[in-house]
């Protein structure tokens, strides 16, 4: 019975609309105005702010996340290293559950010997040259380039905006009616903008994700290697080698993540194939590019 | 009964929604004669054009231009139920119930907001942004090829 009211109070949010509910108009016999009252608060609990951006909006937040990361760090100067990685990200995107976003997908290659992987909002998604020395096969990298598309997809970027800047940011989208701003309105729109790329930077580069959200990117990122056809395994495999090497390492990705025993802790029952033996064409042309790393 | 009725009225929302407008969310798509990426792109579809639903298989929507009247195939991820306007002098349809909401382009976080966000700072690199976004992307037949090489699905 107890479901059945929620059900209704559910269904009745949908047919009515949320913010057009009146209690005092329904009459719902079996139905409580406490249980009504129960299903306003949890649709208002699961409400995300967030939400009010457009793809557009997160986008330009991506645009800017990457200029701040590509400032830091130079792309490796290797325009076949570069393709590669952008066909077997690219690759994994098509057989996700979001291939297209705003402005598409863009994988890089990081000179640098730290170990380490960004995504941005948006879709920028770059690799360490130290990360991709890691990897012992394609499938590894994949491992790698999937836990960071689920990173994007998952929106883990945008969720590390600070709470307390969105009601700022929820009445600037709402009231500016117009694209093309005064000073005032540019004046606060750009405040808000540059706290939220602070925020993301911050979390990106240095104090890393929650555990749970490395944990949702592990989890989601399996379901992207198993729909391509790389062996899942491979994301364990990686996860073992940064164990071990990143051991002492507090820099970069030993930084930011929790430790990998925790992690493969998580993904270990969702695993569907159990091994380390790998397609050899892959593994092959996959050393025809390690060696420029 | 009540309940009964509530149900028959979302089911009919449901379905009344279900055959709708859709508008492009993403820069720039394509209208395929499949429901996947190695369908033929027959039509290239910009942000903010709407098409009508017909229906949905597996992620693939399967629309007609309103702008051409082509019918063919486009991803989920790249269409929104909200009406996208590109400027505040232009009409939308919006008769559908899913897109009663009308986004503008542009708005909120957009091009200018960046340009303000940049002046006078020296530690952003969007000359490295542009670059890579000016990438030109692997043709599906490059990414297919290497698909079908490495025992990999597309």
């Amino acid at each position: 019975m107890k479901t059945t009211l929620m059900v209704s109070a559910f269904l009745l949010l949908f047919v009515t609309g949320c913010k057009e509910l009146k209690l005092s108009e329904i009459d719902f016999n079996n139905i409580t105005a406490e249980d009504i009252q129960k299903g306003i608060s949890f649709g208002q609990r699961v409400y995300d702010a967030s939400k009010d951006l457009t793809p557009e909006q997160e986008y330009y937040i991506g645009r800017s996340v990457a200029a701040s990361v590509l400032a830091k760090y130079k792309v490796y100067d290797n325009k076949g290293l570069n393709n590669y990685i952008n066909t077997v990200g690219t690759l994994l995107t098509l057989n996700s559950e979001k291939p297209e976003i705003f402005g598409g997908y863009h994988f890089a290659v990081l000179d640098s010997s730290e170990v380490n992987a960004f995504a941005t909002p948006g879709g920028f998604i770059f690799i360490t040259k130290g990360m991709l020395k890691l990897c012992k096969n394609e499938d590894e990298l994949a491992a790698v380039l999937a836990h960071e598309i689920s990173h994007v997809q998952l929106r883990h970027g945008i969720s590390s905006i600070k709470d307390s800047r969105w009601t700022a940011i929820g009445t600037l989208l709402a009231t500016s009616a117009t694209k093309k701003y005064g000073t005032q309105e540019l004046a606060s729109l750009t405040e808000s903008f540059e706290d939220s790329i602070g925020d993301i930077v911050n979390t990106l580069v240095v104090n890393g994700y929650s555990r749970e959200y490395e944990m949702q990117a592990d989890q989601y990122a399996l379901n992207i290697l198993n729909k391509t056809g790389y062996v899942d395994f491979s994301m364990v495999s990686m996860l073992n080698t940064m164990q071990s090497v990143l051991k002492n390492d507090k820099r970069g990705f030993g930084a930011t993540h929790p430790q990998a025993s925790e992690r493969i802790e998580s993904i270990n029952s969702l695993i569907k194939q159990p091994s380390a033996v790998v397609n050899k064409t892959r593994t092959k042309r996959f050393q025809l590019y390690y060696k420029y790393v | 009964m009540y309940f009964l009725k509530i149900v028959i009225a979302f089911l009919i929302l449901s379905s009344l929604s279900y055959a709708e407008l859709l508008s492009v969310q993403v820069k720039h798509t394509f209208l395929r004669d499949k429901p996947s990426f190695l369908g033929k792109p027959i039509l290239k579809l910009d942000y903010a054009n709407q098409v009508e639903n017909t229906k949905l298989q597996n992620g693939w929507h399967l629309v007609k231009s309103l702008k051409s009247g082509t019918v063919g195939w486009v991803h989920d991820s790249a269409l929104s139920d909200k009406a996208i306007v590109l400027n505040s002098s232009q009409k939308v349809s919006t008769t559908s119930v899913s897109q009663s909401e009308v986004l503008m382009a542009g708005k909120g976080f957009n091009k200018q907001v960046e340009s303000e966000y940049t002046k006078g700072k020296d530690n952003l690199n969007f000359s490295a942004v542009n670059k890579l976004e000016s990438m030109k992307p692997q043709s599906i037949n490059e990414l297919s090829r290497f698909a079908k090489n490495g025992k990999l699905s597309i």
